[in-house]
């Protein structure tokens, strides 16, 4: 199983789980955003300076911070 | 005209262009309250035809109704409290389908009957993408409309239905948990005897105890089976407990999103894969990038700064000379007497030395406005997010830090939708140092009696360039005290990070424009009303005791109730640089900042009938008499901007901040930290100051 901060820009992944040390508030925001389990999101960018990732979620792109990210559990596709 | 029987909530997501059609379907027949026991901004107006007339309230953007925010707290909570008869009117934005339907399919297990409306037709055409109105209407079982609500494009149909109550249709639950957990929810629903209509709102009780008593931590606000009686509560706990199934949120959303998926695959046609365009990711290197993107903020702000000196002296003008035309005019039919003095030189000369710098808080909400709609402001808050890490705030303070530009009020406001509670303390307690519109006033009149109209590499206003250092000392003040209250009162940080990114639009200047419409129509009528009655009794304290004998109008002050209350606090603000006249000032617009414009041109201004720009000249020649030098020596009026900077001189600030922390400490905290910091800082810069000049 990989993490979403493990994918290359570009490429698509597959959300599988979320970690439940992102804390359940968090965890309801993220849900709520879309980002859940059976999603499939693409990564847009990486600033690894301001430690963000950008995904694209349908329509629409999200940020996160890089460490959330490596909490978010799924396949690379 | 008859006022319908029933009222319209207006929800969606953020950015889902729901305000824009708020506007086109109410147009000026808007007003703005509180929602009752709460201070959350009740958006209200009305829908007319020929004979009728609707009620509707435009409620603040969402994704979901869970979450501990205050902002949702406060949005179920109004939603459980509205009235048997309301209706909601749902936008949508048609380019984001999936995330828009779980909010829906949330609204629409209220039980609450339901038009929906789907925007951004524009851009739906302009990807090629279809929708068939008509199969997603026999899939939500509600009424929907697609509409251009820039353009107006099926606004005019869309009113029509709304003025039929049979439009608005009660949405039947069509998703389903996985087949075991939904067998046993059917178990549970048929084991209650409820009417039809009632079977909804009982589904979703069941749903919230179920989840319940699988742990998950409810929403306060959301209700459960409890508020119908302990003994329905039980009755599915015993069943519950008999069973090991657990109901989360995870889960409702993942079984929402499958069904979501299948609707979707039987409504829309055409790409609805379209990536971002090129332009669009360029933009995007470059706003986003950690140094070019902080660099393009400071020049944006920059240009916002220059403009509202330059572009927004002509309006000003304008309102001067409007003023003074009025106070010739009404001076011309008046009679001799206190009454002719107290209207010309105290209501007009007071009213009008603030209300001329209204075009430049227009500006100001303007530029604010046209960069909120064209999705830069988020990119914004992305750039900030690290800087302001390092002071213990995180990019979602960003947003409310910014709106404390226009006003503190909205800032603390919009605190709430901070779920960290330390972060939203913070956010609460930095918000009134940021520059706020109120402050604009005082500073434009300091800034123009201390430094002249002077050009730096023949282009940026060095007036411009002072009050843009003033708002970021606003800026990096707050950051420094967030960071100081993370070290010592708000230790705990569970903050995060989750921005969305909106698409690019071109903003709409029209809608743009009504909202700084509203909101000026706002300052004018509401702080109007405190100049108007701080102006009348100013204008008692400066001009009475009335001495007969003294016949020059300026020294006639000297003897006035005004004179004897700054003289008596004199001794305290003489070590800032400052004078009585300043120290009634301070005392005055402790109410409101702005009022100590006003204060100064009915102090000064008794001699002539000019509001404004003669009180700039009135300052720069009064002499101290102890001194023989002038009372607004450079050091004074910079003493006096620190002040005006630091000073916690708002009451609706304290009120707010009362309302939000359900506490009379951390208004009284506020106030004193604010005011300890302003009286030290001007201290500081005039005595220092006064070493080298």
């Amino acid at each position: 199983m990989n993490s979403l901060f493990e994918t290359p820009v570009g490429k698509t992944f597959l959300i599988e789980s979320l970690d439940k040390k992102l804390g359940k508030e968090f965890r309801k925001d993220l849900l709520d955003y879309g980002i859940l389990p059976g999603t499939i999101v693409t990564v847009n960018k990486k600033f690894f300076s301001s430690e963000k990732l950008i995904l694209e979620l349908g329509q629409t792109k999200i940020a996160l911070h890089l460490e959330d990210a490596k909490k978010i559990y799924g396949k690379i596709l | 005209m008859t006022h319908s029987n029933y009222r319209i909530l207006v929800l969606g997501n953020p950015n889902c262009g729901k305000s824009t059609l708020f506007n086109k379907l109410t147009g000026a027949n808007q007003k703005t309250g509180n929602f009752p026991g709460v201070t959350v901004e009740k958006h209200s107006g009305k829908l007319r035809n020929e004979n009728q007339e609707i009620e509707l309230i435009d409620l603040p953007g969402s994704f979901s109704l869970t979450g501990n925010s205050e902002e949702k707290k406060v949005l179920t909570r109004i939603l459980m409290q509205r009235e048997a008869t309301d209706k909601v009117l749902f936008i949508m934005d048609s380019t984001l389908l999936e995330r828009s339907l779980q909010f829906f399919f949330q609204i629409a297990d209220l039980g609450a009957p339901i038009l929906l409306v789907l925007t951004m037709k524009d851009i739906l055409e302009k990807r090629n993408i279809s929708i068939s109105l008509k199969d997603l209407e026999h899939e939500l079982g509600v009424k929907c409309f697609l509409i251009n609500a820039k353009s107006g494009e099926g606004v005019e149909e869309l009113k029509k239905y709304l003025f039929q109550e049979d439009s608005f249709k009660i949405s039947p639950r069509k998703w389903k948990w996985e087949k075991e957990k939904e067998e046993f929810f059917r178990e549970i629903s048929n084991s209650f005897e409820f009417h039809e209509n009632e079977k909804i709102f009982l589904d979703f009780l069941i749903l919230n105890t179920l989840k319940k008593l699988s742990g998950e931590v409810l929403q306060e606000e959301l209700p459960t089976l409890e508020i119908l009686g302990n003994k329905f509560f039980q009755h599915v706990q015993k069943k519950f407990n008999q069973r090991n199934l657990k109901f989360t949120y995870e889960e409702e959303l993942i079984q929402k999103s499958i069904y979501i998926k299948q609707i979707l695959s039987r409504v829309v046609f055409g790409s609805s894969s379209i990536r971002f365009s090129k332009w669009e990711q360029k933009i995007d290197k470059y706003l986003l990038h950690p140094t070019w993107g902080l660099l393009i903020f400071l020049i944006i702000m920059g240009i916002v700064f220059q403009a509202l000196f330059r572009w927004a002296e002509i309006p000003m003008n304008l309102i001067e000379d409007g003023f003074t035309f009025l106070g010739n005019w009404l001076g011309n039919f008046l009679p001799e007497g206190p009454l002719r003095k107290l209207i010309i030189e105290g209501v007009i000369m007071g009213v009008g030395s603030v209300m001329v710098f209204v075009p430049q808080i227009g500006f100001l909400f303007f530029f604010i406005g046209l960069l909120e709609e064209s999705g830069y402001i988020a990119r914004a808050s992305f750039v900030m997010d690290k800087f302001m890490g390092r002071f213990g705030l995180s990019g979602k303070s960003f947003i409310p830090l910014l709106s404390s530009a226009a006003c503190a009020v909205p800032s603390i406001l919009g605190a709430r939708a901070i779920e960290d509670k330390s972060d939203r303390m913070r956010t609460i307690l930095v918000s009134p140092l940021i520059t706020c519109s109120a402050r604009y006033p005082v500073y434009i009149l300091v800034i123009g009696t201390i430094f002249s109209e002077k050009l730096i590499f023949g282009i940026i206003d060095v007036r411009s360039l002072v009050l843009f250092c003033l708002f970021f000392l606003g800026m990096f003040t707050a950051f420094v005290f967030a960071l100081i209250f993370k070290k010592t009162f708000f230790k705990k940080d569970s903050s995060y990070f989750i921005l969305e990114l909106p698409s690019y639009k071109i903003p709409s200047v029209k809608n743009v424009s009504y909202n700084v419409y509203l909101k000026l129509k706002d300052f004018v009528l509401n702080t109007g009303q405190i100049i108007l009655f701080a102006s009348i009794l100013l204008w008692f304290l400066a001009n009475y005791p009335y001495n007969p004998e003294v016949q020059n109008k300026q020294e006639n002050i000297q003897f006035s109730y005004a004179a004897k209350i700054g003289k008596t606090i004199e001794p305290i603000i003489e070590p800032l640089g400052f004078d009585w006249k300043i120290g009634v000032a301070i005392l005055t617009s402790f109410a409101a900042r702005e009022v100590m414009v006003s204060t100064l041109a009915i102090i000064y201004g008794v001699e002539g009938d000019e509001p404004s720009s003669d009180l700039q000249e009135a300052m720069k020649n009064d002499i101290n008499p102890k001194t023989q030098k002038p009372v607004w020596s450079f050091l004074t009026g910079l003493s006096v901007l620190i002040f005006y900077a630091y000073a916690c001189q708002c009451i609706s600030t304290l009120a707010v901040v009362r309302k939000e922390t359900n506490s009379y400490f951390w208004p009284l905290f506020l106030f004193s930290y604010m005011t300890i910091l302003a009286y030290l800082s001007s201290l500081f810069i005039y005595q220092v100051g006064r070493l080298f000049l």
